[in-house]
């Protein structure tokens, strides 16, 4: 089970992610990388099953390419989310996808946006949010320690007790925990806590 | 069965494909003009002999969504069945991304299934030509023309139907980039004022302004009778 957070401030977004990957009780990979690029500078965590990960990931980012390439526009986060959402609840009644994601990036007016979509294809907009069995524990901290005024440091001292918490108390040793912050143009990868 | 006219003949022609366009010059007329600030769509009326009543019922102007307007020059029925397609995957293309359909998807939709019946020998083409009118992303208005085999250009002044080739011509002449919607307006009462009495004309004449209201809505603006006739003699 992954553990994903992630928060959004004035101008930045960040986002935290584990690094293991388990087949059942065996840990096979310590170093994956699970933030994937989807759009330009719009990235997403999808967890859930391994081959509904992949597959819906892959369909998500070739068929936004193919739109781009076929109409000449590039596609905002807003119509990316509301794509993902419908493709999820187009096969929820054929073939479901066990998936929950999160997507972070920049909208057309330069404001970082944060969408939670469920395995159900529930769609929402959020400041904060986390993923997967920890969001049980992860929850009560952001909630006691967001702002909507917080700078990039402030919110990298929430993630790393976050962290801290789960390194204490989480059933699953999750290795490392994978950081990035997201900016209006560029990123930066701060590390593995 | 299998006809020959979809084949390419000696000339290096498609016979299907020419004679549908002849079947289109016989149809009524349609001039479309761009400038600055608004759009300006023609179009005359088939039997100008029955009274206005039911001007919206029986006029060749349709609206495709909010933010797109078509003009149709042909074969009423297969106008309808494209143009309802077009509206189905507008809205299609709504639902999923929930934004408004871009113009040139729109072109595309109609041109895909026009194009699709001309490498079957079996069924005959749609005998409609379109102008299809709207804002494109760069925020510029923009004419579409499409041929019956799915064949489309932009145009700044596109003119199709009956007198199709002299009307375009007519066009050429008066060319000018810094137009204002009146000098749009203007130019084409005058091509159907050379060829018809113009009173007679505004009997089966129709004519859309269309001015870009915000992001996903048109003003769309129907001239009548009296404000073509007053308009005209302003001149």
């Amino acid at each position: 089970m992954e553990s994903v957070m992630s928060i959004i401030g004035k101008n930045f977004g960040i986002i935290a992610v584990d690094t293991l990957y388990v087949k059942s009780i065996l840990s096979i990979k310590k170093d994956l990388n699970k933030i994937i690029e989807i759009g330009p500078n719009i990235y997403t965590v999808v967890s859930g099953y391994p081959g509904d990960v992949a597959q819906f990931t892959d369909l998500i980012q070739k068929s936004i390419q193919l739109h781009t390439l076929e109409n000449g526009i590039i596609l905002d986060i807003n119509s990316i989310a509301n794509l993902m959402r419908s493709e999820i609840s187009s096969c929820l009644r054929k073939g479901p996808l066990k998936i929950n994601l999160i997507l972070v990036g920049f909208d057309i007016k330069c404001q970082p946006s944060l969408y939670l979509i469920d395995y159900l294809g529930n769609l929402q907009k959020m400041n904060f949010c986390a993923q997967g069995y920890s969001s049980l524990l992860i929850y009560s901290l952001l909630e006691k320690y967001f702002d909507e005024k917080i700078n990039v440091e402030q919110a990298i001292q929430i993630i790393k007790k976050c962290i801290s918490t789960l390194r204490s108390r989480f059933l699953v040793n999750q290795n490392g925990f994978l950081v990035k912050v997201i900016f209006n143009r560029t990123t930066k990868l701060i590390g593995v806590f | 069965m299998i006809s020959d006219k979809y084949f390419f003949d000696q000339k290096g022609k498609l016979n299907g494909l020419e004679n549908t366009n002849k079947a289109i010059w016989r149809s009524s007329e349609a001039i479309g003009i761009i400038s600055r600030d608004g759009i300006i769509l023609s179009v005359t009326r088939d039997n100008y002999s029955m009274s206005r009543g039911n001007s919206r019922l029986t006029s060749r102007i349709f609206l495709i969504d909010s933010h797109v307007v078509c003009v149709v020059s042909g074969l009423i029925p297969d106008a309808n069945f494209l143009i309802n397609h077009a509206r189905i995957q507008a809205q299609h293309y709504k639902q999923i991304f929930q934004k408004i359909i871009p113009l040139k998807k729109v072109l595309e939709e109609i041109c895909d299934l026009k194009y699709y019946f001309t490498t079957r020998g079996d069924t005959r083409l749609f005998g409609v030509s379109f102008m299809i009118a709207g804002w494109n992303d760069l925020n510029n208005p923009i004419i579409y023309k499409t041929d019956p085999d799915g064949r489309n250009w932009s145009f700044w002044g596109a003119a199709i139907g009956y007198d199709s080739l002299i009307n375009q011509d007519m066009l050429y002449e008066v060319f000018d980039i810094d137009f204002n919607i009146n000098n749009a307006l203007g130019i084409i009462l005058d091509i159907f004022s050379k060829k018809y009495n113009f009173y007679d004309v505004t009997e089966f004449l129709d004519v859309a302004i269309i001015r870009k209201k915000d992001e996903k809505k048109l003003f769309f603006n129907l001239l009548n009778k009296k404000s073509m006739l007053s308009i005209f003699k302003f001149k």
